[in-house]
């Protein structure tokens, strides 16, 4: 018998209203490079602008929700690309069990994992150009060992168990054993990590295009309004606020729910 | 419904969360470390000098940047020097006086004038400095303004002869400038390390450099000019963040922040422990165009594009205030020419260019991204071409690749940036008409009036040529001159004889006092 876990329904239910809301952005605000200079640094709840306006007189809502698609992109993006990197490569160095690739595979992900994330997406921007795909790639990247340990090891500690032996045995055919045996038990704890790296990277998405690696100006980022919002600290302190109380929300509600799966799983094993 | 979230739980939300935190406050506490041994003690005549950059070295003769001559005019002197109204006035010279044409130029030196580290300054220390700036193996950035310079010689302690290939009314200027400053010969011949050492005449001697940190020097005692400086230590503090440079500023932290902009700007004027230094600088902040690529080779598309920005909105929103302009000369210097009625601003007909123009690409909008204002401007420019219909992105560049892509290899569409000046109007225009420049704008009749120009000692005739060349560039726009912005310090209120010179850039601190 289980009970309903309201927390984690909560979290998710802000998580798919947040990816609505922005996916609706275009039908929900306005353009968010309109300048009404006119009407700087409006507060929030004027009338037109929900959110106020910020220094060149842009709707706040409108960059808030078009910014929101990039965050959802790059994290989801990135998570993705680990998720397929690390699983496939995790799974099949659990099952092979070469020795030599599987020391090659670790000195590969102790080399990842050792390079500061910040430094490669500065290396990645010089070549390709800074840029909100490149950020993408680079966290998706950065991510993969995470999820390959975790694969390697669900899947090595599978192999060992008796009913998996006796899979065998009787002659399942290996893709068979795979999918009825490996899948439901590596892809959940995959799953745990990759809800908390895409949390992670809604962080570092908006860190970077602060910094002025990810997204480009004049398009919207969570990240370039907090870096245009911090000369105004003063004046207009909710141009700080929002973009990263929305960050810290997301971010949070994706944290959480991998927390609340991951205690699940625990229980359920 | 008990929780059963575990001490892990949460935790990982919340780390994040206050890492956001951390990123909206992280910029607040930089100051506290640099001023902390120095800040205070208002009785006492010292001076904390908030600058935005560092310089990259202190010997002028090595660089170009503004930062080192901002710096290093309190160490060193010049022959001449640049006057309150923009007369040349003496300094380590004392006159001067020309022969055969403007060939030969004499200048009598200043007498009992000691540098820092005590030697006696006299013509041999002139033969040597300049020297060093035309030396080939030494390699100055500013050699080329002394190319016209056959030879420097001594004929008597007091007194130096310099032989030109032709008459070059620069001269004067160049000599006038921060980079022409003097050294001590026999440093000079001993290798000193001018660049992290510097030993000059001036009236402040060098105590200490923190490398992106800060410049330290104290009262030059022995300073030929009488009774000056008044203060007896001055240190320059590099505050990278506009923002903590008001905060520094209006918390008695330091005495002078440079280079106020909006919004601190608003928020000091109505700070009560605050003064605002209002100049003109000599800037000319333009939309440069390179005029070699399609569409914009086409004198109808930069014209358009010209129409398509609203100026004096750009000055006031990205620069905190300015005058437009409408060619390649400041509002404030006296060659300027007012060609601002040529061209009006008029999205229409823009817009209608724009809907009948083929782009075979977007156009780019490069921008340096480490000063503030160029990219809130570059911001608006992009706004206004996109509403006319311009197919435009834009695209941040490091400051090192601007230089080296955008301003050396031409490689953009357009860019935005601003054109400091110099004491001679050749300083701004020497090469624009020819294709050496990053714009690329080839125009012969302008690049013979500048070349004669430079030649020409009659002041009016150099007037007329320069009218000529100006004219051409308003009519052709090489770039969208936009326009010249207002220069503000901040300063503490009991601040007393702050001067700058606008077309150097450079603070003369040797009549700065605390009023009592």
């Amino acid at each position: 018998m289980r009970r309903i876990d309201w927390g984690l329904w909560l979290a998710v239910a802000v998580l798919v209203a947040g990816a609505a809301a922005s996916a609706a952005a275009p039908v929900l605000a306005g353009d968010p490079l309109v300048q009404r200079l006119d009407q700087t640094l409006q507060r929030p709840g004027t009338p037109g602008h929900l959110l106020g306006t910020d220094a060149l007189g842009r709707d706040v809502l409108s960059r808030l929700l078009h910014g929101g698609r990039s965050s959802y992109i790059v994290s989801l993006g990135s998570a993705l690309i680990a998720g397929i990197i690390g699983t496939t490569v995790g799974m099949a160095a659990g099952l092979l069990r070469l020795r030599g690739l599987d020391r090659v595979l670790q000195v590969a992900n102790d080399s990842v994992l050792a390079f500061p994330t910040v430094l490669l997406a500065v290396t990645v921007s010089l070549v390709f150009g800074p840029g909100r795909l490149q950020v993408m790639w680079t966290l998706g990247i950065v991510f993969s060992p995470v999820v390959y340990r975790v694969a390697r090891l669900e899947t090595r500690r599978t192999v060992v168990q008796d009913y998996y032996r006796v899979s065998r045995l009787m002659g399942t055919r290996p893709v068979a054993r795979a999918v009825l045996h490996l899948v439901p038990n590596v892809v959940p704890q995959v799953l745990v990590q990759l809800a908390s790296l895409a949390a992670l990277a809604i962080g570092t998405e908006a860190a970077l295009s602060f910094l002025g690696l990810g997204t480009q100006p004049p398009e919207p980022s969570w990240g370039l309004m907090l870096n245009d919002a911090r000369r105004y600290m003063t004046q207009a302190p909710f141009l700080s606020v929002i973009p990263g109380l929305a960050a810290g929300i997301l971010a949070f509600s994706l944290q959480f729910s991998s927390d609340r799966l991951a205690t699940r799983l625990q229980h359920n094993a | 419904m008990a929780n059963v979230i575990g001490r892990r739980t949460g935790t990982g939300g919340m780390v994040i969360l206050l890492g956001v935190l951390v990123l909206l406050v992280s910029t607040a506490p930089v100051w506290a470390t640099g001023t902390a041994e120095s800040g205070g003690d208002g009785s006492s005549s010292s001076l904390v000098f908030g600058l935005s950059g560092s310089p990259d070295t202190l010997d002028p003769h090595a660089t170009t940047g503004t930062l080192t001559f901002q710096t290093m005019r309190s160490v060193y002197d010049t022959l001449l020097e640049p006057g309150e109204d923009g007369q040349l006035v003496p300094a380590l010279a004392t006159s001067w006086e020309s022969r055969d044409g403007g060939l030969v130029w004499e200048f009598t030196l200043r007498q009992g004038v000691t540098f820092h580290d005590g030697s006696s300054f006299d013509a041999a220390d002139v033969v040597a400095s300049l020297n060093r700036l035309r030396d080939e193996s030494f390699g100055s950035p500013s050699a080329f303004e002394y190319e016209v310079i056959e030879s420097v010689e001594a004929p008597a302690p007091d007194r130096v002869v310099i032989r030109l290939s032709e008459p070059h009314a620069p001269l004067l200027a160049t000599l006038a400038s921060g980079w022409s400053a003097i050294l001590p010969s026999e440093l000079i011949q001993a290798g000193h390390d001018f660049g992290s050492r510097p030993v000059g005449t001036g009236p402040f001697r060098f105590v200490e450099w923190v490398r992106d940190n800060r410049i330290v020097l104290e009262r030059n005692e022995d300073y030929w000019m009488d009774g000056r400086p008044y203060l007896d230590r001055v240190e320059f503090l590099t505050i990278t963040e506009q923002s903590v440079m008001a905060q520094a500023l209006m918390a008695g932290q330091i005495d002078v922040a440079d280079l106020v902009v909006e919004p601190e700007l608003s928020m000091l004027k109505e700070a009560p422990n605050v003064q605002i230094y209002e100049g003109t600088s000599a800037l000319v902040m333009v939309l440069a165009m390179n005029t070699q690529r399609p569409p914009l080779d086409q004198l109808r598309v930069r014209r358009a594009i010209n129409a398509a920005i609203d100026k004096q909105t750009v000055m006031d929103t990205a620069y905190a205030g300015g005058e437009v302009v409408g060619t390649f000369m400041d509002v404030g210097n006296p060659y300027y020419v007012d060609f601002t009625d040529m061209y009006q601003y008029d999205p229409e007909a823009a817009a209608a260019v724009a809907a009948d123009t083929e782009f075979d690409h977007e156009l780019v909008i490069s921008v340096p991204q480490n000063y503030e204002p160029h990219v809130r401007a570059a911001e608006l420019y992009h706004e206004m071409l996109r509403q006319a219909g311009f197919p435009v992105r834009l695209q941040l560049v490091e400051w090192s690749t601007w230089l080296s892509d955008v301003y050396r290899d031409s490689q953009f569409d357009l860019t935005v940036i601003g054109h400091t000046g110099k004491l001679d109007p050749d300083g701004r225009l020497a090469r624009y008409g020819t294709a050496d420049t990053y714009v690329q704008w080839e125009d012969p009749p302008t690049a013979e009036a500048i070349r004669e120009a430079r030649r020409e000692s009659d002041p009016d005739r150099r007037a007329e040529l320069y009218t000529t060349a100006l004219e051409r560039m308003a009519r052709q726009l090489p770039f969208v001159f936009v326009g010249t912005p207002y220069r503000y310090v901040g300063l503490d209120a009991d601040l007393r004889g702050f001067v700058m010179d606008s077309q150097l850039d450079t603070f003369d601190l040797r009549n700065l006092r605390f009023a009592e």
